[in-house]
């Protein structure tokens, strides 16, 4: 009976999955990589003619390529079985000398790590042709990156140092099961989904965002906050949310994950229209 | 053959209209979902981004670069629905006039535009909604972007109006034409836009290079460039009438099997 997963083996199915995929990311991300380019080149007048100068007009183009890099990210994890909607394709998926564990691992952690490697490669090469561009033709500095401001924007600032040793655990331990949630979320969404996988995703996971959101403003619920007593000093509380949340989003990581594994097992050739899963069987 | 004929150019876009019907509709997902989620981005407290320029601003920055991207690179999205050998075949095959066709094609980017700006007054209105559920201030997006256009606040003693108005529409004409041009040319239906924006980048190279005063842009904003606007207007307009006719020349000259490129 064939082990249920083999380095070996894993190995051979990711290598074959970035053979088969090799182009269309390399065209994408050069594709991103000229949009990240001429988009520079764009704003960067627009957000100096709004007043922004001396380094917080990249700040401020900082704050678009944060959305830009998590939007693309998003996209490539829910894109995961993409390759599949054809048949030829799927049927040469489906055929693989591999397991279904090893399928489903390579085809995840290549569209995470795919996705990921497209979007900051392109950022970066982007940025850096601006840069070498501006340089050279309008002989601005040859240090106006982007870049910095943008990782000093993605870093969270409930685990910076001020904060308490337990305020930055909870901080990290409620980012970390949040972008694994996240994570699971939208590959559980590219797994069960065909079509518009991406979208439907975006509109369930924006729907249950605002349901929180609006619970927490009318039952005056807060999660991480700060604040000065007077006589006392600062105050730090981490609501009994936050930690509900944790909780919530680690369990229902494994929960997706295992249902997408478990709806990629039931995998077949002809499918239905919309989703990859006949819940009738 | 008759090139155009009016009721065989409605049959011609019925069927396209018909057959594209999944791929205009997945597009306009697209774009709602990315707008919806830009805007919230911004102007929703989901994500803080720390030291951003946050709120409605940026999300106006954001429409007006997505208008202007769709505007200029519109046309390289002509065969964007159809997928490989079969599709081209059925174009082809399609008992219509040469021009017929590559109209109906050339129109997808107007289709396109406003199935864009069904999406944007969707997203706009998703995000009032969104922020008015969660207690925020909510405002338009598009009352914030008019209230920055005031079209009363510009001095028309400096600002020749038509001739900006002139040079902005046969600057869209030209990289539309170009991009027409390189959607012809390259068979990839899916890359053509980035073959298309390296090969004006080398172009737009090769032309600094010989001729450094030559450019529209140049022109509006500094008034001593050597390049008279009307010269360089006409120059770009016949380049884009001259780009336009090669590529529906192209398109008639396309094969259902080739290579790389429709030659």
């Amino acid at each position: 009976m064939m082990n249920n997963f083999d380095m070996n083996r894993f190995g051979k199915t990711l290598r074959w999955k970035i053979s088969v995929n090799f182009r269309s990311l390399l065209m994408w991300t050069l594709g991103f990589t000229l949009g990240v380019f001429l988009g520079e080149l764009m704003l960067l007048p627009v957000i100096r003619t709004g007043g922004s100068r001396d380094g917080r007009e990249f700040a401020a183009l900082a704050g678009f390529f944060v959305v830009y890099l998590i939007i693309g990210v998003m996209v490539s994890i829910c894109n995961l079985f993409v390759e599949l909607d054809k048949k030829p394709r799927r049927h040469a998926f489906l055929m693989l000398p591999a397991t279904n564990m090893e399928k489903f691992l390579s085809a995840t952690i290549y569209a995470t790590v795919s996705g990921i490697l497209m979007m900051v490669l392109s950022f970066g090469v982007g940025d850096m042709l601006r840069v070498v561009f501006r340089a050279l033709v309008y002989g601005d500095s040859w240090h106006a990156f982007t870049y910095p401001y943008l990782i000093d924007m993605i870093s969270s600032g409930g685990m910076v140092a001020p904060h308490s040793l337990g305020y930055r655990l909870a901080g990290l331990a409620f980012l970390v099961s949040g972008l694994a949630w996240l994570h699971s979320f939208f590959t559980l969404g590219g797994t069960i989904l065909r079509k518009n996988a991406f979208v439907i995703t975006s509109i369930v996971m924006v729907i249950g965002l605002t349901m929180l959101a609006w619970f927490s403003k009318n039952h005056e619920i807060s999660m991480f906050c700060t604040y000065y007593v007077e006589g006392v000093g600062k105050v730090e509380n981490v609501g009994t949310m936050a930690y509900v949340l944790t909780a919530f989003f680690a369990v229902f990581s494994v929960v997706n994950y295992w249902a997408s594994f478990h709806i990629f097992k039931a995998f077949e050739l002809i499918t239905k229209k919309w989703i990859n899963y006949d819940f009738h069987k | 053959m008759i090139q155009f004929n009016i009721h065989r150019f409605r049959k011609v876009a019925r069927w396209s209209l018909t057959n594209d019907k999944s791929f205009y509709m997945r597009m306009f997902l697209q774009m709602f979902v990315v707008l919806t989620l830009t805007f919230l981005f911004f102007t929703t407290s989901f994500y803080w981004l720390k030291g951003a320029d946050t709120g409605y601003k940026p999300c106006c920055v954001v429409v007006v670069m997505m208008l202007l991207v769709q505007i200029a690179m519109g046309p390289s999205m002509m065969f964007y629905s159809m997928k490989g050998k079969y599709d081209k075949q059925a174009l082809l095959l399609l008992p219509a006039s040469n021009f017929e066709k590559y109209l109906m094609r050339y129109a997808t980017w107007i289709f396109l535009f406003g199935l864009w700006v069904i999406g944007y007054f969707g997203a706009d209105l998703v995000q009032y909604v969104i922020n008015w559920l969660i207690g925020n201030n909510p405002q338009f997006v598009t009352a914030v972007f008019a209230s920055h256009i005031n079209p009363f606040s510009i001095n028309l003693e400096y600002v020749d109006l038509v001739k900006v108005v002139c040079t902005m529409i046969i600057a869209f004409a030209w990289y539309q034409s170009c991009f027409a041009l390189g959607a012809t040319f390259f068979r990839s239906t899916r890359y053509s836009w980035i073959l298309t924006i390296l090969a004006l980048i080398f172009l737009s190279m090769v032309q600094a290079w010989l001729f450094p005063n030559f450019s529209s842009g140049r022109i509006v904003i500094d008034s001593n460039a050597t390049m008279k606007p009307y010269t360089s207007n006409a120059v770009y307009g016949i380049w884009a009438i001259l780009n336009y006719w090669l590529s529906y020349k192209l398109f008639c000259r396309t094969q259902n099997i080739g290579k790389f490129v429709n030659l």
